[in-house]
C-alpha cells in the first residue's frame, strides 16, 4: 500500500489528463492491483475545502507520511518571491511544497514545468517559476535546491514531457508503488533511464529520409516523405524520449504525423526561447550546418557526412513513396 | 435570520485553482464569489515573439481543452496572414476537435462528476429509472412480427 499525494502548481492539468489515460498500467490497475492509496488529487478527490485542508496540513506537519508526493506545473515564487500567484488553499502553493516534500517518501516531477519550469518560466518568467529541482536550461537547483533529498534518501525524480506519455507516468508510479524506487536508474537530469535514453528519432519512421538527406518540400505537402530534421526544427535527433517505440495511443507520435519534434522532455523547450524565426525552422550557422548537431556530431562529421548522403541518396527517396 | 460565510478553499474535481465564499441567509444561496489565484503570464511571454510560438504555447494554457485553444491560434493565424484554408483542412480540424470532445465528455462525466452523484446527500435528488420500461420492450417484437 503506497500513498499518493498530488498537486498542481502552475500547471495546466495536461499530465493528469495524460495519466488517467494511461492504459498500461492503467489508474484503475494502480489503484486495484497495485494498492495505491491516492490521498489528494485535487482532480479526482472528492474532499474540498475544511476537509482537504485537514489533509494537506497533516502531511505538512509530519503527523502522517506520505510515500509518493506528486507534483505537477511550476512552483511559482512571483510576485517577489511571495509565491501570491498561485494560492492553494488559503496559502501559497510553495509554501505547501516546502512543507510537504522533505516528509515524502519520494519527490516525483511530472511534466516539464514540475521538472525545470517548462513554458511559464520562458522570459520573461512573469510567474517566476522555477522548477522542483531544476531551473529552465537543465541547472541543477530549482525551488528545493541542488541537494534536496526525500525521506528516502532520493533527489526528484523528473518524468519531463508536455505532457509526459500516460504510460511513462503509470510505469514509474508502479515502481515506485512496489517500492523498487531505489532501482530506478536516473540520468544526469534525473530522469529514469529507461524511458530517456534512446532518442525521439529511434523507431522514427523518417529516418531513411533523414539517412539520405532530404526534407519534404514545405509544411502540407508531401509531410509522408522527408525528414524534417534539416530545415522544419525537428529535434528528434538530440532529444531523449521514447515517443516512437511507446506510442502516443498507441497509434502514432508528433513526426510520424509530420509535425517536428519540439524537444519537450529536455530542459531547453522551447528551444530558442520562442523568439522570431526560431519555431518550426531549423536554427543554422552559415546557413547550412545545423547549430544544435545529432547528439554526439560534430560540425566537421556532419557536413562530411550530409553531403555524401545527399550524393548517393537514391530516387525513391525523392519522392513520395507511399503514393502507390 | 441566520447570515452564515462559507470559504470552501479549494474547491476540488477542477483544475485545483478554484476558491469559492459564499453567504448564506437562513439555509439559502444569497451571494457568492469565485477565485481563481494562478497566474502564469501566457499573454505577457507571448508579447513580441514568434507569431508561430502561439502554435506551441496557446494549446499549454490547459491541458484539459488543449485542441480548442490549439484550433483558435491557428485561426488568429490564418486570420493574420489571409491564409487559403483548403476544405479538407478544415474537415482535419474538425475531426481533432470531435476527437477532444469524445474524450473530454466521458472523462468529466464519469472521472470527475460522476464520484460525486455516489454522495449519500443525493439519495433521494435524482429519478430513478422507471419500472415500465421492461414492459415497453416486451411490445416491441410483438409490432415487428404483425
Amino acid at each position: 500500500m503506497a500513498s499518493v499525494l498530488w498537486f498542481q502548481g502552475g500547471a495546466c492539468s495536461g499530465n493528469t489528463m495524460s495519466f488517467i489515460n494511461a492504459a498500461e498500467p492503467s489508474v484503475v490497475d494502480l489503484i486495484v492491483d497495485f494498492g495505491l492509496e491516492v490521498v489528494y488529487h485535487p482532480t479526482l478527490s472528492m474532499e474540498l475545502g475544511k476537509a482537504a485542508q485537514d489533509i494537506f496540513w497533516s502531511y505538512a506537519k509530519g503527523e502522517k507520511e506520505c510515500d509518493i508526493f506528486v507534483f505537477e506545473g511550476t512552483v511559482i515564487e512571483g510576485p517577489n518571491g511571495t509565491g501570491r500567484m498561485d494560492m492553494f488553499a488559503e496559502r501559497p502553493m510553495k509554501d505547501w511544497v516546502s512543507d510537504i516534500a522533505p516528509k515524502a517518501g519520494v519527490v516525483v516531477a511530472i511534466g516539464d514545468c514540475a521538472s525545470w519550469g517548462g513554458l511559464p518560466a520562458v522570459p520573461p518568467n512573469p510567474s517566476e517559476s522555477r522548477g522542483l529541482q531544476f531551473d529552465r536550461g537543465g541547472k541543477k537547483g530549482g525551488y528545493l535546491g541542488p541537494d534536496f533529498v526525500s525521506r528516502l534518501g532520493l533527489p526528484v525524480i523528473n518524468i519531463p514531457g508536455c505532457p509526459a506519455h500516460p504510460d511513462w507516468i503509470s510505469q514509474i508510479i508502479v515502481a515506485l508503488a512496489a517500492g523498487r524506487a531505489k532501482d530506478l536508474d536516473l540520468d544526469e537530469l534525473h530522469r529514469p533511464r529507461t524511458f530517456f535514453t534512446t532518442f525521439t528519432q529511434t523507431g522514427c519512421t523518417r529516418v531513411q529520409f533523414y539517412n539520405y538527406k532530404q526534407d519534404p518540400k514545405s509544411f502540407g505537402q508531401g509531410m509522408r516523405s522527408g525528414c524534417l530534421f534539416y530545415e522544419f526544427g525537428c529535434r528528434g535527433p538530440m532529444t531523449h524520449s521514447p515517443c516512437n517505440r511507446i506510442l502516443w495511443n498507441r497509434q502514432s507520435s508528433k513526426t510520424r504525423a509530420g509535425h517536428p519534434c519540439t524537444g519537450c522532455t529536455e530542459p531547453g523547450y522551447p528551444f530558442g526561447d520562442l523568439e522570431l524565426g526560431t519555431v518550426f525552422k531549423t536554427q543554422k550557422v552559415a546557413g547550412v550546418i545545423p547549430k544544435d548537431e545529432p547528439t554526439g556530431m560534430d560540425p566537421a562529421s556532419y557536413m562530411a557526412l550530409a553531403g555524401l548522403s545527399r550524393a548517393v541518396a537514391p530516387q525513391w527517396s525523392k519522392e513520395d513513396m507511399f503514393v502507390v | 435570520m441566520a447570515v452564515m460565510d462559507l470559504n470552501v478553499s479549494p474547491l476540488g474535481q477542477v483544475e485545483g485553482d478554484l476558491d469559492v465564499r459564499v453567504t448564506i441567509t437562513d439555509g439559502v444561496v444569497t451571494d457568492a464569489w469565485t477565485t481563481a489565484a494562478m497566474f502564469r503570464g501566457f499573454e505577457i511571454i507571448l508579447k513580441g515573439k514568434d507569431p508561430q510560438a502561439g502554435l506551441i504555447m496557446t494549446p499549454r494554457i490547459c491541458g484539459i481543452c488543449g485542441g480548442s485553444h490549439l484550433y483558435k491560434a491557428c485561426y488568429a493565424l490564418d486570420t493574420a496572414w489571409a491564409t487559403y484554408v483548403p476544405p479538407n483542412a478544415t474537415r482535419v480540424r474538425n475531426i481533432a476537435q470531435a476527437c477532444e470532445t469524445l474524450q473530454s465528455i466521458p472523462r468529466w462525466f464519469y472521472a470527475i462528476m460522476g464520484p460525486d452523484l455516489t454522495a449519500a446527500q443525493y439519495a433521494g435528488a435524482l429519478p430513478t429509472r422507471k419500472p415500465h420500461a421492461a414492459s415497453r420492450r416486451t411490445s416491441a417484437p410483438a409490432t415487428r412480427r404483425a
